[in-house]
């Protein structure tokens, strides 16, 4: 896959992104990364070193938590995992998305399906 | 800052191990290992950049760059060691005087007396509104201690007390110390316990009862070695033996740290309505929970006025004037009441040498920040916001002030070491004066008050940069030059010429109230003279004992070498007794009608007013016939025969009924000059003079008097020597010259007068400063400029003048502004004050020319380097 078709992530969406993948448990920062990658069908562009501000940023807003831990292949990593605030926060912020991308996707006179509630 | 670098670690650990993984990961993908890993790197994005964002998302971010902002300002600080010591050496003097300053006001007026609950402590006393009273400080009398302590609501108890000096014996030749004697209420009033033995029980309070005695620790340890089998043993007072019951805590004193013991002190009580005796003393009170002084001056007075008429004594005592009034004040304020005006007159100067410091320090920044533009300027150029540049040069002036500070702790520490040295003896509580952390929160915080009020506006300017000047090459590209930054510096200028003014002021008025003050003429001549206080024990017959030694010691100190003459008398300057008679004088003198007098009665020998010099204005002094004739001789003052003769001449009026306690034919002889027998400052009272003579002697405390051709201190061993030889029991003390006790009587405000007067100087030396560095920065600014003007045809003179002109501008509008602000302010001063009003002419005329004489030498140097600007120097600067 090409360079230009990959997708710069929005400012923001990146949190939404994390808090995402840490619904099915811990993970360390490499681990995140991988996960978006590999669910956007490697569409998404996560520039892995940007991972770091993001996740301190979620870890003092209490969203995130974290602890060191090993690794399955024996190193040492910081695992971060999802707080109950952070729960709540992706819940609501997933339904911003939704409507968003419809309003979005109204506007550009995309078809409806992808349309969710 | 490990904590810092932990977090940052523990960041690296964290990229390394995600870097690490992918490099696997690629590896796992066919990559060759150094491919993957740079694959893996780049993945990851710029390492140095990630990790600074995480930094700048932390919590302690400010605090690290604050910690980076002081590295720098300690670079700075290392790269420009003028600078930084002139800076330094600002602050600390500021920052150091006023920690000392700081130190002694908290602890003699703010901090608690070292007794439990010190705040419900009261001193009591009584008096008539508007009454003038020969007692040195407020006291309270027997008749109202018993009127209201024997059933009060308000307080909890009164305590009498009184200070007395004692004569002990037994140890090794008889020795004088200060003691007290105190109601056995005391003790427990005070909230102390004994560290062994017992304190006094009331009953030992009354006449007749056995005599005890309660060491302090130190009396202890001293005298007894600290020997636990001290209690019960006797000690030799005054010739009588006294049991020792207890011994008090180490720390414990009252009332101040001379005492070294206490005797029962026990209030007469009256014999019924006709008792014409009356005794004085202080007195202390514990009020009960939640009550207010008001409430117990107000149940104190009405006990007062219940004792119906006062006897003539009591009038004698405090005075005459209105209803008897009591006075309940805290016993803190009341110990402090003498210094409080000083101390806060002191503290608001050394605020003000402080400012002018800080000014000053402005100024240097501002100069200083000149200076390194171009630093400042490319940091701009870099990206770093206004807000961001303001902090650095404010960590840097904070950084420069803390150290100041530190500088400034080490010298007020060796102040405050000082100052027992140097404050007078009498300054109360002196010893609770220390350098704790107390002084040194105090320093920290002035610290960081000077950092922030001499760094801002300078770091405000110099953070202001025209990023498009700076482009193009202008030399004046930051807000240091330009009409603003130059209005700033005039403003600091005025500042520190308006505040030092001020200082100056003040300092002046104590100046010139101390020097009124020793210009004061106390009735006697105090050079050459020795004045000694003699003490005989009270057994045996004391009069006839007291009269034969008065009898040899005058004869032979008479013939001592270089010996003028010599007296004695029951009261002299600066002595501890005070007599007062009070008589009624016929309508035939008064030229009104009868009149109850009232005067110090001074019981004397002749020779005593020669010894003195006492000031003859009328008549005659006495004379060795005197004690022998059949008429009683006796002197009076001037404010006597003011107060109380008809009009006419006083020396050869006679009294067939008898004058003072004189109970004879009496004739006044001759008026002297009013002596002021407490001090400089005190107001003269009446006064008459009786000869000693057998049915009167002079008991209890002999005021010797010496007069020597020279210095009179070469008398001191012949007079202890004859003591000693005359009277084995007699006790000497305070024997010293005259002079040494008129000085030391004055030494409270000689003290302030010193130290204003030094703040004044150092307010005088910074402003002087001040204006110096700025006109020179003006001067080397301007050189093009006053090239250009010599080039036109400018003379020495002119430029000279132009210079001048610029630095007095200032100073003269700041002269303007203190002037102002002084005479709004010296009122608060007026109690400090002796014969000078708190607009004195001279010390408003003498401050502001000082000031500018000294504002002149200061720009003189930059004018006359003006003057030598050289036009060429016009064409190279361009």
């Amino acid at each position: 896959m090409r360079d230009t078709d990959r997708i710069q992530l929005l400012q923001g969406t990146l949190d939404m992104l994390i808090l995402q993948t840490l619904v099915f448990g811990r993970r360390h920062g490499h681990g995140i990364a991988t996960t978006i990658q590999r669910t956007s069908e490697e569409v998404l562009l996560v520039d892995h070193g940007s991972l770091y501000p993001a996740l301190q940023r979620l870890e003092r807003a209490g969203l995130i938590a974290s602890e060191w831990g090993t690794s399955d292949n024996n190193r040492r990593a910081r695992y971060y995992r999802l707080t109950r605030s952070g729960r709540k926060k992706l819940v609501a912020e997933t339904g911003k998305w939704a409507k968003l991308v419809g309003a979005v996707g109204r506007v550009l006179g995309l078809p409806r399906e992808e349309e969710t509630s | 800052m490990r904590w810092f670098g932990r977090r940052d670690a523990d960041l690296r650990a964290e990229i390394r191990t995600h870097i690490a993984i992918e490099t696997e990961e690629n590896i796992e993908r066919g990559m060759p290992p150094e491919e993957a890993r740079r694959a893996a790197e780049r993945t990851f994005g710029n390492v140095g950049a990630v990790r600074e964002q995480v930094r700048e998302g932390r919590a302690t971010y400010w605090l690290e760059v604050l910690v980076q902002d002081a590295r720098l300002a300690f670079r700075t600080m290392r790269r420009n060691k003028g600078f930084a010591a002139a800076t330094l050496v600002t602050l600390a003097l500021g920052i150091g005087a006023n920690t000392a300053v700081f130190s002694i006001v908290y602890g003699v007026l703010l901090r608690p007396l070292p007794y439990p609950d010190p705040d419900r402590l009261v001193r009591v006393s009584e008096g008539h509104p508007g009454a003038t009273s020969p007692l040195r400080a407020p006291m309270l009398s027997n008749l109202t201690f018993h009127a209201w302590s024997d059933s009060p609501r308000t307080i909890e108890g009164i305590a009498a007390y009184n200070g007395r000096r004692y004569t002990v014996t037994g140890f090794d030749e008889p020795s004088r110390i200060e003691g007290a004697a105190v109601s056995a209420q005391l003790f427990p009033i005070l909230g102390a316990r004994p560290a062994s033995g017992r304190f006094f029980r009331p009953d030992e309070e009354a006449e007749g009862a056995d005599l005890v005695v309660v060491l302090s620790h130190g009396f202890w340890r001293q005298q007894f070695g600290a020997d636990p089998g001290a209690i019960g043993r006797t000690l030799v007072l005054d010739g009588r033996a006294h049991t020792v019951v207890g011994v008090a805590p180490p720390e414990f004193y009252f009332p101040d740290r001379d005492v070294r013991l206490w005797t029962p002190y026990a209030v007469r009580r009256r014999a019924g309505p006709d008792d014409r005796r009356v005794s004085v003393f202080f007195a202390l009170g514990r009020l009960r929970p939640g009550v207010t002084p008001e409430r117990a001056q107000s149940e104190g007075t009405a006990a007062a006025r219940s004792v119906g008429p006062r006897p003539v004594a009591a009038d004698l005592l405090f005075g005459k004037g209105g209803p008897v009034t009591v006075r309940v004040r805290s016993l803190a304020d009341e110990t402090t009441a003498s210094v409080k005006p000083a101390l806060v007159i002191l503290a608001a100067g050394v605020g003000l040498v402080l400012l002018i410091a800080c000014a000053n320090v402005a100024n240097l920044f501002l100069s200083r920040g000149v200076a390194r533009e171009r630093e400042l300027a490319v940091r701009a150029a870099l990206g770093a916001g206004r807000g961001r540049l303001i902090q650095q040069l404010l960590v840097e002036s904070l950084t420069l002030s803390l150290a100041g500070g530190a500088l400034g702790l080490i010298l007020g520490w060796s102040l405050a070491a000082a100052l027992p040295a140097l404050a007078p003896q009498d300054f109360p509580r002196l010893e609770d004066v220390h350098m704790d952390g107390r002084a040194l929160a105090f320093a920290a915080l002035a610290s960081i008050v000077a950092g922030v009020l001499s760094g801002l506006a300078p770091a405000c300017r110099g953070a202001r940069f025209d990023l498009a000047a700076l482009h193009a090459g202008t030399r004046s590209a930051s807000g240091l030059h330009g009409p603003r930054a130059s209005r700033l510096r005039g403003a600091l200028l005025v500042t520190e010429a308006a505040l030092a003014v001020m200082l100056l002021i003040g300092a002046g008025l104590l100046v010139r109230s101390f020097a009124r003050l020793v210009r004061v003429d106390g009735g006697y001549d105090p050079t050459n003279v020795l004045i000694a206080r003699v003490y005989l024990p009270d057994a045996g017959a004391p009069a006839e004992r007291s009269r034969q030694f008065l009898e040899a010691l005058l004869a032979r100190a008479r013939r001592g070498p270089g010996v003028v003459a010599a007296g004695a008398g029951n009261m002299a300057p600066f002595g501890s007794s005070t007599s007062i008679a009070g008589f009624l004088l016929p309508a035939r003198e008064t030229g009104d009608r009868p009149t109850m007098a009232r005067a110090l009665e001074y019981v004397v020998t002749p020779g005593y007013a020669e010894a003195l010099g006492l000031r003859l204005r009328e008549g005659r002094l006495f004379t060795e016939q005197d004690p022998r004739a059949a008429t009683q001789a006796v002197l009076v003052n001037q404010e006597f025969v003011r107060q109380y003769l008809s009009p006419g001449p006083v020396a050869g009026r006679r009294f067939e009924e008898g004058f003072g306690s004189e109970r004879r034919l009496t004739e006044i002889v001759g008026v002297i000059g009013d002596v002021l027998k407490n001090g400089l400052d005190t107001q003269p009272q009446p006064e008459i003079y009786l000869l000693e003579r057998p049915g009167r002697p002079i008991l209890r405390e002999i005021n010797l008097v010496v007069r020597t051709s020279g210095d009179a201190m070469g008398v001191v061993p012949l007079v202890r020597g004859l003591v000693r030889e005359i009277d084995a029991g007699a006790a000497a003390d305070a024997v010293t010259t005259l002079a040494t006790r008129v000085s030391a009587s004055v030494s409270q405000p000689r003290f302030a007068a010193a130290v204003l007067a030094a703040f004044g100087g150092l307010a005088l030396a910074l402003a002087a400063v001040g204006l110096y560095s700025v006109l020179s920065y003006n001067v080397s600014q301007r050189r093009g400029e006053l090239g250009v003007r010599a080039a036109l045809g400018a003379t020495r003179g002119d430029l000279v003048r132009l210079v001048l002109g610029q630095g007095l501008a200032h100073t003269t509008l700041g002269l303007a502004l203190g002037l102002a602000g002084a005479a709004a302010l010296t009122r608060l001063m007026a109690r400090l004050l002796f014969g000078v009003t708190p607009l004195d002419v001279v010390a408003f005329g003498a401050a502001p020319a000082l000031l500018l004489a000294v504002a002149c030498a200061a720009c003189l140097v930059p004018a006359r380097r003006a003057a030598a600007a050289d036009p060429a120097e016009a064409l190279r600067s361009e």
